[in-house]
């Protein structure tokens, strides 16, 4: 029985320096995103041990004024409202893991979930257009930019009763624009 | 009729290890079926509740505890260890990422395999120890007596001894391993 502690020990000691030399291989639970691949031997970059993920290790490299230049072409300036779809500066009291997490696969966007409008400044929720770009088709390009009046957070797909009140109507194959209210 | 040792030993304990499989597949199913997926991340804590406490068996047999029936108790060790190990086997799945996770994976099949051979071992020792059943029992020793000397003289048989060289440092492994899995589990989770 004392050799086997011992050995059991010797053991321990040894996997222990394997888990520390290849922490990757040995623990990892998925694979990292493609942004984090060269830091995936480095698991404290992200990881507080036994303390989650703070913002702070996030924030290091990813500024919270800065999220988002690149992916919306605001650097490019081909966002209309650029600085306002930057709304990450407003949510420092959040974690950024309530909305992104990693190991999930190579492609960034499968690192999403938990995301909810309500999180979002006001003066961003009711402005779609500064994250969502408006359909260039027929029935789009005749109404205004107040998408709330059809379409709602929880689901893209149209849930709308028909009715006369807004900029058109829609019929099979055609589209007419009704007069103003008087 | 003798039945051949095949029937008596071996189909038995690919009944038990094929059951094992089939139900940790059925409980796997129903619950990505119910959208309860998530529920396996928990079935980690009773399957290893379930497994540490099933030691029980081992104090008492090493005599750190005095109370309880050592038979009754061996048989809540094999029991419990087996129902443990469906509900680490479910907790696992069918990912393939991580390699520790994975070996204490295997150790524990390995663990249920050797287990089960020590299971049917002992029965070989009980019925072959069943002959000097009468013979005690003639002495004028109480059934309890006898019961109780037969069953310390079935586990310490050579068959037995050899079985516990390799069920222990399997179990200590696999021990290992989980710890290490748990340690790390709570290390980096967010």
């Amino acid at each position: 029985m004392k050799n086997l502690i011992i050995t059991g020990i010797a053991m321990t000691a040894i996997f222990i320096l394997f888990m520390v030399q290849y922490p990757y291989i040995l623990l990892s639970p998925g694979e990292m995103s493609q942004g984090h691949q060269d830091i995936r031997q480095q698991c404290f970059s992200c990881h507080r041990p036994f303390g989650g993920i703070d913002n702070s290790k996030c924030i290091a490299c990813h500024t919270l004024a800065d999220i988002g230049r690149d992916s919306l072409g605001i650097a490019t300036g081909t966002v209309i409202k650029g600085e306002q779809a930057l709304f990450h500066n407003n949510l420092g009291k959040y974690a950024c893991t309530a909305c992104h997490t990693d190991h999930a696969g190579l492609n960034p966007e499968s690192a999403m979930n938990g995301f909810r409008h309500e999180i979002l400044p006001k003066t961003v929720i009711n402005d779609c257009i500064v994250c969502h770009q408006k359909p260039e088709d027929k029935l789009h390009l005749q109404l205004t930019d107040a998408c709330a009046k059809c379409h709602g957070t929880t689901a893209w797909k149209l849930d709308l009763a028909f009715s006369t009140r807004y900029g058109a109507t829609c019929r099979t194959g055609q589209l007419r624009q009704l007069p103003p209210k008087a | 009729m003798k039945h051949k040792p095949v029937l008596r030993y071996v189909v038995p304990f690919i009944q038990w290890y094929a059951l094992m499989i089939l139900i940790t597949i059925g409980i796997d199913y129903m619950l990505h079926y119910y959208q309860l997926a998530g529920v396996g991340r928990y079935l980690g804590y009773l399957g290893t509740f379930l497994l540490v406490f099933s030691f029980v068996y081992s104090l008492r047999k090493r005599k750190m505890i005095k109370s309880g029936s050592p038979k009754k108790l061996l048989i809540m060790h094999e029991y419990m260890a087996w129902v443990g190990s469906i509900m680490l086997l479910v907790h696992a799945g069918i990912h393939f990422n991580a390699i520790l996770p994975w070996l204490a994976v295997t150790m524990l099949l390995i663990s249920v395999a050797s287990g089960l051979v020590g299971k049917f071992l002992l029965k070989r020792s009980f019925e072959r120890l069943n002959a000097s059943r009468q013979a005690l029992m003639e002495t004028g020793l109480e059934k309890e007596a006898v019961d109780k000397k037969l069953f310390f003289d079935s586990i310490m048989v050579d068959a037995m001894k050899q079985w516990r060289t390799i069920h222990l440092p399997i179990a200590l492994v696999f021990g290992l391993f989980s710890l290490l899995h748990i340690i790390t589990v709570f290390m980096f989770s967010k």
